[in-house]
């Protein structure tokens, strides 16, 4: 019985159908119109969720270490992409849908100082 | 499908299609060896565990024995005193092996990092004998896991494929001598659904684990899973280095590594941060095993 039940999972893990889903491409998550700016959009959600004690204040060496001026930001722009769309970051907090958006659009755009 | 991808591909089939061939030839030989009555003696306990660290081992469990399983990560050790060097904050993986045979076992867990399952089946096809038969293991892996987290977004139309991912490893190694064993495991991650345009569902990457023996009951092991493509923006390639201390049925591995998930698809496309500026985590793996089914 063990056996025959191992066949079944085994197949099922083996042969289920992949799928190769984008969630930009699923759901168009594209960024259409202007890019967002850094100083107005960009910036006050990093400086809120992201440049705060024990996180990415000034002097921080966890992961990108801290992220408090334009220059620190741009230098991590892809990392920082990364981690918030997959939600690893921020830790313990929750950035809205436009939020990630801004950030990835921002990003995609070549993270400029606008 | 990249040409990195393709030369691997075919790396492995040729690797292992070398080792069948040599192993059906090793295989008469036994043949011709046990009609003179001599039975296959089996190299044994290449490694402590049935993982090296995070990545599985060339080990299996024997029929009939359960595996409980319990994985902690910490937080970064660089955060400092203020959190107890990571202490402070845990993530962790429960779950259950078990041996149907000596040669099959099948696992099954739950991380609390995307509050992820996974289970795997993991078969030995060939064994690595003392006696004249084969100079390595084969050990195939399938696995899958599924996140339970909620949809980020509840307005749009989620498909439970999303949650899903796989993965299928070769792990080739053997043990050199009762100090030092070493395997090279090459392994495929699709994932169902990736967030970017140009990301990629299938990543490819190639582990490598050594155990060296140090005393009677310990041996230091190392697990490193350079990435080979695909390739998550911004994840690291993991590296674990750690000590392995057995004491009667319990094996404690005791580690530093860059990676917080494991199993499989969580720490090859899941690892932030980079081994080697410092963002360093402790974890242990604890594993008891229980001889629960017939031995025979």
């Amino acid at each position: 019985m063990i056996k025959k039940i191992t066949v079944v999972l085994t197949g099922t893990i083996l042969f289920l159908g992949c799928v190769n889903d984008k969630e930009e491409i699923l759901y168009g998550n594209s960024c259409d119109g202007p890019t967002p700016s850094f100083a107005a959009v960009v910036n006050p959600i990093i400086e809120t969720n992201c440049a705060i004690p024990d996180c990415h204040a000034p002097g921080s060496s966890n992961g990108p270490g801290a992220l408090t001026s334009y220059a620190q930001i741009k230098n991590v722009a892809g990392e920082i992409k990364s981690a918030v769309v997959s939600r690893f970051m921020p830790k313990d907090r929750t950035l809205t849908e436009s939020q990630i958006k801004a950030i990835r659009c921002w990003v995609d755009a070549g993270a400029p100082n606008n | 499908m990249t040409t990195i991808t393709r030369i691997l591909f075919f790396a492995c089939v040729s690797l292992l299609t070398g080792n069948v061939i040599k192993a059906q030839d090793q295989d008469l030989l036994k043949l011709v060896d046990s009609s003179k009555g001599t039975e296959p003696a089996w190299a044994a306990a290449a490694f402590k565990s049935t993982r090296v660290i995070n990545g599985q081992s060339m080990e299996l469990l024997g029929k009939g024995v359960l595996d409980v399983r319990i994985l902690h990560r910490f937080g970064l050790i660089n955060d400092g005193a203020k959190e107890l060097f990571g202490l402070d904050q845990a993530s962790m993986r429960i779950g259950l092996d078990y041996g149907i045979t000596s040669n099959l076992t099948v696992g099954a867990g739950r991380s609390t990092l995307n509050k992820e399952l996974d289970g795997f089946v993991k078969w030995r096809p060939i064994r690595q004998s003392v006696n004249g038969g084969s100079p390595v293991s084969v050990i195939w892996v399938s696995g899958v896991t599924v996140h339970t987290m909620p949809w980020a977004d509840t307005t749009r139309k989620n498909k439970f494929s999303s949650r899903v991912a796989y993965y299928h490893e070769v792990i080739i190694g053997r043990k050199f001598s009762n100090a030092f064993s070493l395997q090279l495991s090459p392994i495929f991650v699709h994932r169902n659904l990736v967030t970017n345009a140009d990301d990629e569902n299938n990543t490819w990457a190639l582990g490598i684990g050594g155990r060296l023996k140090l005393s009677k009951r310990t041996a230091f092991v190392v697990d490193y899973h350079p990435i080979l493509s695909g390739r998550e923006p911004g994840t690291k390639d993991p590296l674990s280095v750690g000590f392995d201390i057995e004491t009667g049925g319990h094996v404690f591995q005791l580690h530093f590594s860059n990676s917080t998930g494991m199993n499989e698809k969580a720490f090859l496309t899941g690892t932030y941060d980079d081994f080697w500026k410092g963002d360093i985590r402790f974890g242990f793996n604890l594993s008891r095993v229980f001889q629960v089914g017939k031995k025979h």
